[in-house]
């Protein structure tokens, strides 16, 4: 396989780890925030991509404004969500919130059919050529894409790290008890995860969207994926997820130059295996310690 | 009136009575031990003080309030903290931040501030910091507030426990064990720490099984044996108690 392919599929990976690494983030707070893996949380992404598409439909014109709707819409739900299911179940075992959290995968997913059938749909932003340096191919929509995703990014890890809120979040998710002993308010802490976790999901979607074609499994097919990056990182640590969902995705694309598109996971997940046998832990998560 | 009362309280796990009919007063800036063997509902009448285990019936009282009810927050807003027998951290979070994130009354705890009220949360947040600061040279822990708090020594764990309530402002703090495994240079230092904090007002109550510091550090004990109250007063009074004496030494002398 010559180079520069194969360093089209690099670019191609990073693009596509990036966008992945919204909703993978997503799932590495909630896991370590509300303590359940969120398997709606590639149903939160179809319902981004869906309502950029709708929100173009009826409001017209800026793919921005659109992204944006979005971004609030699946944020609005997230939160419904949260009060209306997880919330109830939050002082029961993590494996309920898990299962209820696959009902209102399959929820949400039924109810976008319900209203958009089962039909593909392309979201409308303008055609742009790709840039070519001596056959390493750059489409300017990554740009855009890569943009946002590392915006989006860099927002939530400076709440993280240099604001109280985030600390509270931090601490919240090293235990949730002694928070509790501390003073800390849980219930406003969750408020905030879930609002940021729907809209990184929303957003995430509304891009990938963008990028692919908007299908009813859009999300739900790369749930499997972006928990194999998150656990490749290290669950629990968000700038883990990040890293973590890029390297699987590189993986990914490059392993499809070989095998074929069609077996690309496959490789993947050996990779996966393979740090995992070495690493139990992840890139960057810590030794599960005795508590 | 007392600061914080405690009466009739029983608890249960299951069928096993964990405390029954259990009745107890920490007045104000007053310092109280607490003692009993291992499994007298010590620990238990703590977590139900502070609300980590629910009440089966009877009231907790703080400040004139009944918190019985009250979520353990809620409890540690009104002023009323705890440490745990195996000290607990943020063990991720460094020692400057396991103290900030306790400190009460925070604006930058609203989103809404953090984009409208920059400039507040910035003076609030050094005040904080300088106060954090403070309290960490009070306990010998300057050394340390940059490291994560999961790296500190058992003893140091249980001065950054110490710590930590400090930064809740409490008026009564509940202490459970803090002299176990703890060096004996240390726990002199820690006895001079909760001394000092009861000088400044605020109201202690200890369980310890170091009876021989403990009777030095109080004027006040109250003994526990199998989830009942079963002696109370001056340590001298309490020690020699023949209850008291049968729970501990099994009646042998």
């Amino acid at each position: 396989m010559d180079l520069i392919s194969i360093a089209n599929a690099v670019i191609n990976g990073v693009v596509i780890g990036m966008l992945l690494a919204l909703p993978a983030l997503a799932i590495t707070l909630v896991f370590g925030i509300a303590r359940f893996p969120n398997a709606a949380t590639g149903d939160y992404m179809t319902l981004g991509a869906y309502t950029t598409m709708a929100s173009q439909l009826v409001l017209g014109g800026s793919i921005v404004a659109a992204v944006l709707a979005a971004m609030t819409a699946t944020a609005a739900i997230s939160l419904l969500m949260y009060f209306w299911v997880f919330r109830a179940l939050s002082e029961r075992s993590h494996v309920s919130r898990l299962i209820a959290s696959i009902g209102v995968a399959f929820a949400v997913r039924s109810t976008i059919t319900f209203f958009a059938g089962q039909d593909q749909y392309v979201i409308d932003v303008p055609l742009v050529r790709a840039w070519n340096f001596g056959g390493l191919r750059i489409l300017p929509t990554d740009l855009y894409i890569v943009g946002a995703a590392l915006t989006a990014l860099f927002v939530v890890f400076f709440i993280m790290y240099l604001t109280p809120t985030g600390r509270r979040m931090r601490a919240i998710a090293d235990s949730a008890e002694l928070a509790a002993a501390s003073g800390i308010r849980a219930r406003r802490v969750m408020i905030f995860l879930w609002t940021i976790a729907g809209a990184f999901c929303g957003l995430g979607g509304a891009l990938l969207g963008i990028k692919a074609v908007v299908l009813p499994e859009l999300g739900w097919e790369l749930l499997m994926p972006m928990f194999a990056g998150v656990i490749l990182g290290g669950i629990g640590s968000p700038v883990g997820a990040v890293l973590g969902i890029v390297t699987f995705s590189i993986a990914q694309e490059v392993a499809s130059l070989y095998v074929g598109p069609a077996y690309k996971i496959v490789l993947a997940f050996f990779i996966l295996l393979v740090v995992l046998l070495l690493r139990p832990q992840g890139m960057l998560g810590r030794p599960i310690a005795a508590r | 009136m007392a600061l914080l009362s405690v009466t009739d309280i029983t608890a249960r796990f299951g069928g096993f009575k964990a405390l029954s009919s259990v009745s107890l007063e920490v007045g104000e800036g007053e310092l109280v031990g607490l003692i009993g063997t291992n499994g007298a509902g010590k620990s238990t009448l703590f977590s139900v003080a502070t609300g980590y285990i629910p009440a089966g019936s009877g009231s907790v009282v703080f400040r004139g309030e009944d918190i019985t009810e009250l979520a353990v927050h809620q409890r540690v807003r009104r002023g009323l903290a705890r440490t745990f027998q195996v000290p607990r951290e943020f063990s991720q979070m460094t020692v400057f931040d396991n103290m900030m994130v306790a400190a009460r009354d925070q604006r930058g705890e609203k989103l809404a501030n953090l984009l409208f009220a920059r400039g507040a949360i910035r003076e609030e947040e050094e005040r904080l910091a300088q106060r954090v600061r403070e309290v960490l040279a009070f306990l010998n822990l300057a050394r340390v507030t940059d490291e994560l708090a999961g790296k500190l020594s058992g003893g140091q764990k249980k001065l950054l426990e110490i710590g930590r309530l400090l930064m809740l402002e409490p008026s009564c703090i509940m202490l459970d064990e803090p002299f176990a495994g703890v060096n004996p240079v240390l726990i002199g230092q820690l006895c001079e720490r909760i001394v000092e904090l009861n000088r400044r007002g605020i109201a202690v109550l200890i369980i310890e099984h170091n009876l021989a510091e403990l009777a030095r550090l109080v004027p006040r004990l109250y003994a526990m044996d199998r989830g009942q109250v079963i002696a109370s007063g001056t340590p001298e009074a309490v020690l020699a108690d023949a209850g008291v004496r049968e729970a501990y030494m099994g009646g042998v002398i």
